[in-house]
């Protein structure tokens, strides 16, 4: 039963041996498709994410076209096989939820004036699913977005912070997302410090969301520093622009 | 050179009155920004529900109703009863809701609903596991936005928390192995804490708490915070777009626990002794 | 005043590149006193003002811009052109004396035409004589963002791609480029010219391999037959 599972073990460490502020080997590359306009790839632990962005286009159904904007249309959605039970294809709640926290958390950044009467669109495909999801998803949708050379304010980088038998943890797994207090997904534009993706599942106290918030703002450097790197990379084959 | 933020110039211009007002401490309709509008609470509002509550907040109404049945455990808890949330943004509510399935909104007013419900760990559904692994209470919890003037996600977690923690359902009892319904005989739910919730909007560095539609429309963006108990958050949902300042979200911490308190108090006042707290 | 990042050095969204606000230059903006990259590209600071060369983006029309357009309708007093990226051009149709209009273009044409206006009212594109029906040939498409450089030193690339091909180039900003040549060898060959001027890294040596990947591909259609 869960009751023998040990999540923190006596020397502070947790069930897969980190310790509770470090993260899970993420991996990252930009431009990973050959026919979206700008595309990305996540990985942080098992959890693997491919976004992809098509646009600024039409917008379909016309009528959804705003006369001063682009808007954003975004669709998460996790594979039947990313799962341990297989999931029904077509989008659940949860899915439909996480596409509208996603899409707005990109909304925060884009410059969407720029491209008015206007859609792009921003696809998240989970593959894997080993918690953090959301946060991977739209870390890798704003990579993808960067890709496609969207103008943007900041890039968008989220973590998933847990509170695990008492102890609060960055970049929680799902062995321990099954079994944690509270889920505390959060996103930020690091270079403007501000959140663009927040929410909660489970109980924390106030300075535990403070401290939970603190820990969250580590992660997401660490995963700003990655996103950057793997924009140089993807760039620095892609060579010389004249002016 | 791009411009962060940039609104359509009518709303840049109720921002601008909106922060102006906000900074002298006052709102539109005269509250001040951390001010909640007059809140009402009428339980026991459908007969024929368990449970069934209605919450106006100002402007904006919301009734929530408590169907109890009898079912199948999910695989993964054999050993909990089920619990199902439901709402749904009624046409009648606002021009801007539309019929049909529920959208992206009110799909996360329900998530947000049942997170404050579960997550907090209000209503005990360890207590519902009447035959473990067989036979399990299930709670239904529908949530409809009646009347819409901003913030709905307020009201509908204090309807739905009224709504629990009023009902009264068919007593089972095991005879044999078997389960068997006591006739004449209701019972509460297992319901062992009140969560609310608090919506929170944010303009520049200034936050006011349950922005009203216009306020709502004009705002940069806002964040849900619900409490479980005066001390313990169950949720949050920052639930339109834009940034949030790290800055502000101390403030924004404590003046919703500040809120949630008063509006688990107004509850507690409008239930009288249809609830109370177990002792432990 | 400081400035955050050399000159030529990749930046990305978000990334702070002087605290001076009065160098915010293209693809650029301000925030609580600080100028930020909107763009991932290459940050120029010669100039007076700070700006970002986009490595990669979708189409935003200026006026003046040459573009190649589609008539996707024909309305009554004008047509609508796609320029792609979402981006609908309207170009007047001339009336004709007596009141009614002269349907030269039908849904489908290719057109070759310059921005006349760019704003909030939409995109006008230049009527008269600045339009260009492109009857046959090929449409390539191309990354915006590398269509300049096929015109950049007095259009050295594009001209060397008409000279070793005999195709005619119609070079639209938005990434969409119209050829008509003698023959499809003659045109497929400039189509593998303007793909090898996006994919080639540098620009340095350039009219050397576009030069010879053209002959490589007309000499050996020419021997295989």
């Amino acid at each position: 039963m869960t009751s023998e599972l040990v999540l923190i073990k006596e020397d502070g460490t947790r069930i897969d041996g980190r310790r509770p502020d470090e993260m899970r080997p993420a991996h990252m590359e930009a431009g990973v498709l050959e026919n979206a306009e700008g595309s990305a790839f996540v990985q942080m632990g098992k959890t693997k994410i491919y976004a992809a962005i098509f646009g600024p286009r039409e917008a379909h159904p016309r009528h959804l076209a705003q006369p001063h904007r682009a808007i954003i249309q975004c669709r998460y959605h996790m594979a039947s096989f990313s799962v341990t039970e297989r999931k029904s294809p077509g989008m659940t709640r949860r899915e439909h939820e996480l596409s509208k926290v996603i899409k707005e958390a990109l909304e925060s950044v884009v410059f969407l004036e720029e491209y008015p009467r206007s859609v792009i669109d921003v696809f998240v495909e989970v593959i894997q699913a080993d918690a953090g999801t959301r946060t991977a998803g739209l870390t890798a949708a704003s990579l993808a977005l960067a890709d496609a050379g969207i103008p943007m304010a900041d890039l968008c980088a989220g973590v998933a912070v847990g509170k695990v038998a008492g102890t609060l943890v960055l970049d929680l797994s799902e062995d321990e997302d099954k079994h944690c207090e509270a889920d505390l997904p959060v996103a930020m534009a690091p270079s403007l410090n501000s959140i663009v993706l927040l929410q909660l599942n489970g109980r924390l106290t106030k300075d535990e969301l403070k401290a939970g918030l603190q820990l969250a703002k580590k992660g997401t450097d660490l995963l700003y520093d990655l996103q950057k790197k793997a924009l140089q990379k993807r760039f620095a084959s892609y060579g010389e622009v004249p002016e | 050179m791009y411009r962060l933020g940039e609104k359509p110039y009518p709303t840049q211009i109720v921002q601008q009155k909106l922060y102006e007002l906000i900074s002298s401490g006052r709102r539109i309709d005269g509250r001040a920004p951390n001010q909640h509008r007059p809140v009402k609470v009428e339980v026991d509002v459908v007969q024929k529900a368990e449970g069934s509550a209605m919450v106006s907040m100002g402007g904006t109404k919301v009734i929530a109703g408590v169907k109890f049945d009898l079912g199948l455990p999910y695989p993964d808890t054999p050993d909990k009863g089920n619990l199902t949330v439901n709402a749904e943004l009624l046409p009648l509510a606002s021009a801007s809701f539309e019929p049909g399935p529920p959208d992206e909104r009110a799909i996360e007013l329900s998530r947000f609903v049942d997170r404050c419900l579960r997550e907090s760990q209000a209503l005990r559904l360890d207590r519902l596991a009447l035959i473990p692994g067989q036979k399990v209470g299930v709670v239904y919890v529908d949530v409809y936005v009646l009347d819409y003037d901003g913030n709905y996600f307020a009201p509908a977690v204090l309807a739905a928390t009224a709504a629990i923690a009023t009902a009264r359902v068919q007593r089972h009892e095991v005879r044999n192995g078997v389960l068997a319904r006591v006739e004449g005989e209701e019972v509460p739910l297992p319901v062992v804490k009140l969560p609310t919730a608090v919506m929170m909007g944010v303009l520049r560095e200034r936050v006011i708490v349950d922005p009203n539609a216009l306020e709502e429309a004009a705002l940069e963006t806002s964040v849900v915070m619900g409490w479980g108990t005066d001390d313990e958050l169950a949720a949050i949902q920052k639930n339109t777009p834009g940034l949030l300042p790290m800055e502000v979200l101390e403030e924004i911490v404590e003046v919703s626990r500040t809120i949630a308190s008063r509006l688990r108090r107004t509850l507690r006042e409008s239930i009288g002794d249809r609830w109370s707290e177990p002792k432990e | 005043m400081t400035d955050f990042v050399n000159d030529k050095e990749f930046v990305v969204p978000g990334q702070p590149l002087s605290d001076e606000v009065n160098r915010a230059g293209r693809h650029t903006y301000v925030q609580g006193g600080k100028v930020y990259s909107a763009v991932s590209g290459t940050a120029r600071l010669a100039g007076q003002k700070i700006d970002v060369i986009p490595a990669k983006g979708p189409y935003k029309p200026r006026e003046g811009d040459r573009v190649v357009g589609i008539v996707v309708d024909v309305k009554p007093s004008y047509y609508e052109l796609d320029l792609g990226w979402g981006v609908l051009g309207i170009l007047r149709v001339k009336q004709k004396k007596g009141g009614g209009t002269r349907q030269a273009l039908m849904v489908g044409d290719v057109i070759y035409t310059a921005v006349g206006f760019a704003g909030v009212k939409g995109v006008m594109l230049r009527s008269g004589k600045d339009v260009v029906k492109v009857q046959r040939g090929i449409l390539v498409r191309m990354s915006p963002a590398r269509v300049p450089r096929l015109i950049v030193r007095n259009r050295e690339l594009q001209e060397t791609i008409e000279r070793e091909t005999g195709c005619k180039l119609y070079v639209g900003l938005n990434g969409l480029i119209a050829l008509v040549g003698q023959s499809s060898v003659k045109e497929y060959a400039a189509v593998a010219a303007i793909n090898l001027v996006e994919s080639e890294p540098m620009l340095e040596g350039l009219k050397e391999k576009v030069t010879g990947l053209i002959r490589r591909q007309l000499w050996e259609e020419v021997s295989a037959v």
